[in-house]
């Protein structure tokens, strides 16, 4: 057991003006993660905290927030590893709809304009069997495909924070994975928003992305090698136009 | 629909220009400076290099590929300061590298 | 229920004062200052090639006078770190690359990066003493 000071910033619309951090002494269990110390708070001491959460096992991508200033799963942040006091707050680079729950809106346009799902070169039947690929195939995407939509690398990714008209790093590296998917033939669908200046273009390679993400997706790659997919592009619409599509 | 962007122009200039300065400009560094076999680049050894294509192919490539690579990243870190209207930032930092380009096909054909 | 979303602002000139991460990447961005001057160094030694044997050994000196080291330390301080932190982002910038079944992991990648700078210094350190 382990008394520790969990700061917790607080902000409610409907009363407040500006965001304030709010303390709370949490008795912890040495194996808790940071969660399960704000659950506590939730069920023991303040219920009126807001936060988002679901599966307590870094699959849902839902308990994404800043922890010690840095963007975490708080279901993966564990207490041990923090010695002196916690101080969370709500991922950076979104607004704050309420405490620790941001808004998300603009991430979910981005997912969405990414196309993140197989158009396939030619649809298939059921008849004429499944889309099949060799183990091979799949690893040119597999580790982009482990994104699970937590936003760490946007609150991590200092060009979104400067621009957020910027794709951001988990919608550019699903666009990624898509276009290197063998049964996808939707590139040429997906090459507006990604080759577009705001696209893979406003990243700069700080690669803070792939430092937060907590899945090991590598979004600094995808884009790196994305940023050289659409250079053969573009030069190839120039010398050879008729391969344009 | 968004129109692609033009940086693939200047990206793969920065992109090669960084892969060259980071493998050669420490030891050419030493060079200049004389650290290192200081009579390597006397007039004599420096012209009979430069008198001849492949030199001033060589010379050529050492030289604008760093530049470019110089004048892309001043551009990024411009806009890391939140200049994102930079077409100011642009037009000095490309045409600095256009003059450093047009001296050196210049002077190296004068060679 | 009315919603009011809270924006935090974002600092736009000290966000990279921050965290080390950034600062490290914005040092990484600002060796490109060093690598401008450098190439003007060496175009104004072109320059100074084509006036002439005079000219040239001007040149020369004044880059080997105590100002003209200690410029050319700075640089080279700039352009080391440059080598450093692009070797360092290099498995992320290629595709990955595999012998036989195995993928070759990145440390492997960086390594040979460092073995080649070795390799590149020596050949032409080798051209310069011997040619």
């Amino acid at each position: 057991m382990r008394q520790i000071e969990l700061e917790i910033l607080r902000y409610d619309p409907e009363t407040d003006s500006e965001p304030h951090f709010e303390t709370y002494q949490v008795p912890c269990d040495e194996n808790w993660v940071v969660l399960d110390a704000i659950n506590h708070v939730k069920d023991h001491i303040d219920r009126s905290v807001t936060y988002r959460w679901s599966c307590h096992m870094a699959v849902c991508g839902s308990c994404g927030m800043m922890v010690n200033g840095e963007p975490m799963l708080s279901c993966k942040a564990f207490i041990r590893d923090y010695p002196g006091k916690i101080r969370v707050e709500p991922l950076a680079n979104f607004p704050i709809e309420k405490d620790l729950v941001v808004v998300m809106d603009d991430f979910m346009e981005k997912l969405k304009a990414s196309k993140p799902y197989i158009i396939p070169k030619e649809p298939k039947s059921v008849d004429e069997g499944a889309y099949t690929q060799t183990p091979l195939q799949l690893e040119a995407f597999r580790q982009y495909a482990m994104c699970i939509n937590c936003m760490l690398c946007y609150a991590a990714c200092p060009q979104y924070a400067l621009n957020d008209e910027f794709v951001g790093p988990a919608a550019l590296a699903l666009t990624y994975r898509y276009n290197m998917d063998s049964r996808d033939g939707g590139k040429a669908q997906r090459a507006a928003m990604f080759a577009k200046s705001e696209g893979v273009w406003e990243c700069s390679f700080v690669g803070a992305c792939s430092e937060a993400c907590p899945k090991h997706v590598d979004p600094a790659q995808a884009i790196q090698l994305g940023k050289m997919d659409s250079a053969i592009d573009y030069f190839k619409s120039f010398l050879m136009p008729w391969s344009r599509s | 629909m968004a129109a692609p962007s033009h940086k693939p122009l200047v990206w793969l200039p920065f992109a090669a220009g960084g892969m060259l300065a980071a493998f050669v400009l420490p030891v050419l560094i030493l060079l200049t400076t004389g650290f290192l076999f200081p009579g390597a680049v006397t007039y004599d050894r420096a012209h009979a290099f430069a008198d001849n294509w492949l030199g001033k192919a060589v010379l050529l490539v050492l030289i604008l590929l760093p530049m470019w690579h110089a004048a892309h990243r001043l551009r990024i870190t411009a806009h890391d300061f939140g200049i994102h209207n930079d077409t100011a930032v642009r037009w000095a930092c490309y045409m600095l590298a256009g003059i450093g380009t047009i001296l050196t096909v210049v002077f190296l054909l004068a060679i | 229920m009315s919603r009011k979303p809270y924006v935090r602002e974002v600092p736009k000139f000290t966000w990279w004062l921050k965290k080390k991460f950034y600062t490290e990447y914005m040092l990484r961005e600002a060796t490109c200052i060093a690598v401008a001057i450098y190439s003007a160094l060496l175009i104004l030694g072109l320059i100074r090639l084509s006036e002439g044997p005079a000219e040239y050994t001007a040149y020369l000196l004044a880059m080997r006078s105590p100002l003209g080291i200690i410029l050319q330390l700075i640089i080279l301080a700039f352009a080391l770190y440059h080598t450093i932190t692009w070797f360092k982002l290099a498995p992320k910038g290629m595709p990955p690359i595999r012998i036989g079944d195995e993928k070759v992991e990145p440390k492997m990648i960086v390594a040979a990066h460092y073995a080649g700078w070795v390799g590149v210094s020596l050949v032409i350190l080798l051209f310069v003493g011997l040619v």
